[in-house]
């Protein structure tokens, strides 16, 4: 750091000539001095504003408007929202947003760690098997949606023709009000899988070995090993890799939109895809800004609560 | 009975040849024994292995005369010092020395009593609810030691515990380490490359090259009677002058039959400023002074001979300045070694 400074200091000092230092150059030299970083970091913090402050604030200024796109806006203040929280399908959406959240991040986090477990060691089938469960996270969601559509349908799909062959009854995956989330929920774990994996089995590999070797001659069994050694020694990748799964679930969109369409009758209607009806289908842009406004405001809270609950049992600093 | 006993062991890693073959080895009971050799002669290889953590690829180690062939690790009363210490960084100083007592599940008021005698022992009582990473280096490495104290163990295996720590605390821990051995009268194995660790708390060193034992006996043993080039060479420090006696410029005529090379130690050689013919029974080299080292109490002299280069270790006395001299050592001081480098007695 203080290099840095330092080398700012003589730059600014050459490029400012100084025989005699007024006051005012002085002035100028420190001032010039003090801008240098915020300089340095403008070109970013514009693209942020541009790209990301600017569309947030309008969203939030949007939402306090009735506007269909083509006609004019009218001001209905609190009005979008009062409108929302007393639509029941709006409490509805909520709740799957939530299920689909919860449910899919938590299987998809527990059966990571269980693979990487398995996974870790560097052997030739482990690569290929890592590679097998990776493809899915690297395939378009356009081509798995239309996998998975083809292998949940009721009549003609692989899935039930082979519960048929068991001797089970089909299951209506994507047509029954009461699997269809669950059938989300299995493709969304199914497609985000492999990329918890890697990220895991990479943090379970940087361990130092001898970790484990001191474990073995502590008489530590391989389950305590897992729970006192491994999980809290990979815990700032898990936190961090937890919370980036739960606020890519919130913003799911893609999956419904092209497999459900949030149906039947709103079962996998997530918020997302509400507010995209709202605002692309029958042109609501500020109650779908009122919904947008909900969104952020939820992930926000869940965050911070996240973090709240346990970035104190983060386990952060080096090996020692 | 011996302690630990290696019996034509051999290691090899994966489908490389092996590092070490057909090596017999005994370690005495209540011995502190050095594993000493140059980096890569497979010190760590022996010790893992009499840990349980490498597998031997033929032979049998046995400790109090039971075959570890299928002892787990845990279970062969040994505790292990690495070098890096190995603290489980997650956990405070007190959990990691009481990890190991818990998986055995010892009654909690043993276990703190234990925890307590042991923490006392290496003076962390102050520390001990602090992580490792808020510990200096030298106390991670009493941390680790308290870790393998406190499980009683009837042999300590150290893989070069003090190799992190800086020069003046290495020497304070080695002291501490010869009372622990004193006082815990258990075996401990200790693998080092550094001499002076070897010689100054070893009862017993063996010396390894290349995966097989090429000395082992007593520090005294060990500096006094080299049993070869190998040994001659690396004990000491710095290490004996050999030079081939076909080279020297004057003749040793009492050397025994079949001898190839001579050695001396630095510090038997004296320094002259001219021939003295009449004088007999004294190996003597003419050389140039090429560097000389001013360490306090001694000095040590580096001369370009003849027969390549030489040193002397002159403990006292006045400053040797630069220009021709004479080194010579008095023939009781000089060793033989034939054409494979073993010593002629
Ligand atoms: N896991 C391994 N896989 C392959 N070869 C290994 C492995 N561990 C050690 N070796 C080889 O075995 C030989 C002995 O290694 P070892 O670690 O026992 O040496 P060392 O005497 O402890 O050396 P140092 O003083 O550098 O620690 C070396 O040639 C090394 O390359
Ligand atoms: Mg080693």
């Amino acid at each position: 750091m203080r290099d840095i400074e330092k080398v700012i200091d003589e730059y600014i000092t050459l490029a400012i000539p100084m025989p005699r230092m007024a006051a005012a150059e002085k002035f100028l030299r420190g001032t010039a001095r003090a801008a240098t970083p915020y300089i340095m970091v403008a070109p970013a913090i514009l693209t942020l504003c541009v790209f990301v402050v600017y569309p947030i604030m309008y969203m939030i200024w949007l939402s306090a408007f009735r506007w269909d796109m083509i006609g004019p806006k009218i001001y209905v203040g609190l009005g979008n929202f009062i409108e929302l929280f007393s639509n029941p399908d709006f409490y509805l959406v909520i709740g799957n947003t939530f299920k689909f959240m919860s449910l899919s991040v938590s299987i998809s986090i527990i059966l990571a760690l269980f693979l990487a477990v398995y996974l870790k060691a560097n052997t030739r089938v482990n690569a290929l098997l890592q590679s097998f469960i990776f493809t899915p996270y690297i395939t378009s969601m356009v081509s798995v949606a239309f996998i998975w559509a083809w292998l949940m349908n009721s009549e003609y799909g692989l899935l039930n023709f082979m519960l048929g062959k068991a001797g089970v009854g089909g299951v209506r995956w994507l047509e029954d009000a009461g699997a269809a989330m669950y059938s989300m929920i299995l493709v969304a774990v199914w497609k985000g899988l492999g990329y918890n994996v890697i990220i895991l089995i990479s943090a379970m590999r940087a361990i130092p070995r001898q970790l484990y070797e001191a474990a073995v001659l502590d008489n530590t069994k391989p389950f305590r090993t897992f729970f006192r050694i491994t999980l809290p020694m990979i815990s700032p990748t898990l936190f961090f890799l937890t919370l980036m799964n739960i606020i890519a679930a919130f913003k799911v969109f893609d999956q419904i939109a092209l497999m459900t369409g949030g149906g039947p009758i709103n079962a996998t209607n997530t918020l997302v895809f509400d507010i995209y009806q709202f605002g692309f289908k029958f042109y609501q842009l500020g109650y779908a800004s009122a919904q947008g406004v909900v969104l952020m405001a939820l992930i926000a809270v869940c965050t911070a609560a996240y973090f709240g609950a346990l970035s104190k049992r983060v386990h952060y600093g080096g090996e020692a | 009975m011996t302690g630990i006993e290696l019996r034509g062991v051999e290691k090899a890693y994966g489908k490389n040849p092996p590092v070490i073959e057909n090596l017999d080895l005994q370690i005495e009971e209540g011995s502190f024994t050095i594993l000493l050799g140059p980096s890569g002669c497979g010190k760590s290889t022996i010790l893992r292995m009499i840990a349980g953590l490498e597998r031997e690829t033929a032979g049998h180690i046995f400790i109090n005369g039971e075959d570890m062939r299928d002892v787990s690790p845990g279970g062969r009363g040994i505790a292990m010092v690495f070098q890096n210490y190995a603290l489980y960084p997650t956990m405070t100083v007190k959990e990691n020395i009481e990890f190991g007592l818990k998986n055995i599940k010892t009654p909690k008021q043993e276990r703190e009593a234990r925890v307590t005698e042991v923490v006392k022992m290496v003076g962390l009582t102050n520390y001990v609810n602090r992580k490792p990473q808020h510990l200096s280096g030298g106390q991670r490495q009493r941390v680790a030691l308290a870790r393998a104290i406190v499980k009683k163990p009837k042999v300590f295996l150290m893989d070069e515990p003090l190799s992190n720590l800086d020069a003046k605390l290495r020497a304070q821990i080695r002291t501490d380490l010869i009372e622990l051995h004193r006082n815990l009268g258990a075996t401990f194995v200790y693998v080092t490359h550094d001499q002076v660790e070897a010689m100054s708390m070893g009862t017993d060193i063996v010396l390894l090259d290349n995966g097989r034992i090429r000395q082992q006996g007593s520090p005294g043993s060990i500096y006094s009677a080299p049993r070869n080039l190998f040994t001659a060479q690396f004990i000491g420090s710095p290490p004996m002058n050999v030079v081939k006696a076909e080279d020297m410029e004057y003749r040793v005529d009492h050397a025994p039959h079949g001898t190839v090379s001579l050695g001396f130690r630095p510090e038997n050689a004296v320094i002259v400023s001219e021939r003295n013919p009449s004088e007999r029974g004294r190996a003597l080299f003419r050389g140039e002074l090429a560097a000389r080292e001013i360490l306090g109490d001694h000095a040590i002299y580096k001369f370009k001979t003849a027969c390549g280069s030489i040193r002397a270790k002159i403990m006292s006395g006045s400053t040797v300045e630069y220009g021709e001299w004479f080194v010579g050592v008095d023939r009781k001081y000089l060793y033989y070694f034939d054409e494979k480098g073993d010593a002629i007695i």
